[in-house]
């Protein structure tokens, strides 16, 4: 299971280079304090320099200031173990009973929203800013999110123009 | 640092150092895109492929695979069902249970087999996660006891649905 820690604050020693660049590394596995290092100097330029101008090139700077964010709290975590709960008498329920239009309309809303928190969580792990990129991130959030609306759409007509999702799982498992 | 550089080299000026420092006057006009693309090429230690396999990390990763594998089912239907009018294609209940019919019975059992026990196995596990959430079995021996008790019983479970 993923921890999501709450962003350390970044302090940045004022000592020698090397210190600076442990005290960045260690804020570096903060999930949401993104450091970079970043280069003082272009790499065209690299001639002449001594090893204090290299290692100063090396200092981290913070991408972004942190602002706080609900996501980042523990609602979010609150919410995504009260949706997957709920999701437990609601499947047996639906085995029990069979269908029925409320089961059914929770289903189709708690289950979509369910599996777009679990991509979200892959997507934050593999696809983060750091390796996609600023917009490749953003891209991929946003087609997240509406892949999810389709999903959500899909279930919605299927519950109210076809035979419901339970139904469905019933027929094509016993057909 | 560029004051200290610079006043050196006003008083004396070794070779091979220049007089004028280049760096940006400010930080914020650093590009990172060089950066990110210097990391993609940065070789990584092997990690996954040297760790002993244990039961924790094993069945934690396969919690995931499984939980996505449901997932992309699920928008693969769900959105394949919303879109499915505008492509012109044919895609609802009836015609996926008359499609369902006309397979063999034992690749059917197989097939069931083979939907039913990610789910169960991701179903099972999460319940074993809600338990860490409250603290239980927050120990090597719980993690253990659970871990087994989920892989039997999401077998069994499995087993059973397909059999239906």
């Amino acid at each position: 299971m993923a921890l999501r820690l709450a962003a350390s604050p970044l302090a940045l020693s004022r000592s020698t280079p090397s210190l600076r660049l442990a005290s960045a590394m260690r804020s570096s596995s903060a999930l949401n304090a993104r450091v970079y290092f970043h280069a003082s100097r272009s790499t065209a330029s690299t001639a002449g320099q001594t090893s204090d101008d290299v290692t100063a090139a090396y200092q981290a700077v913070p991408y972004k200031t942190i602002t706080p964010n609900q996501v980042h709290g523990s609602y979010h975590w609150d919410f995504e173990r009260l949706l997957t709960i709920s999701m437990i008498p609601l499947f047996a329920a639906s085995a029990i009973h069979g269908a029925h239009p409320i089961t059914d309309g929770l289903l189709g809303v708690v289950v979509p929203i369910h599996c777009h928190m679990g991509f979200d969580a892959m997507v934050t792990d593999y696809l983060h800013p750091g390796n996609t990129g600023k917009w490749g991130n953003k891209a991929v959030v946003w087609t997240l999110r509406g892949v999810t609306v389709l999903a959500l759409v899909g279930c919605y007509q299927f519950n109210t123009t076809d035979i419901g999702l339970t139904e469905l799982v019933k027929r094509s498992w016993t057909a | 640092m560029a004051k200290t550089t610079f006043a050196k080299t006003r008083l004396m000026a070794p070779v091979g150092i220049r007089i004028l420092s280049t760096s940006q006057s400010s930080q914020k006009e650093v590009t990172v895109a060089p950066l990110i693309e210097q990391r993609k090429n940065r070789p990584l230690s092997p990690h996954l492929t040297i760790y002993q396999p244990q039961l924790t990390w094993y069945m934690s990763m396969f919690h995931r695979v499984t939980g996505g594998a449901v997932a992309v089912g699920f928008y693969a239907g769900a959105v394949g069902y919303a879109v499915a009018p505008m492509v012109g294609m044919g895609f609802d209940a009836a015609a996926i249970t008359s499609v369902i019919a006309t397979v063999p019975v034992g690749a059917k059992i197989a097939a069931k087999f083979i939907v039913a026990y990610p789910f169960t196995y991701h179903c099972l596990n999460g319940i074993r996660h809600l338990a860490w959430d409250t603290t239980r079995f927050m120990t090597i021996k719980g993690v253990y006891q659970t871990g087994y008790a989920v892989l039997g019983l999401s077998t069994v479970s499995a087993v059973a649905l397909a059999l239906i």
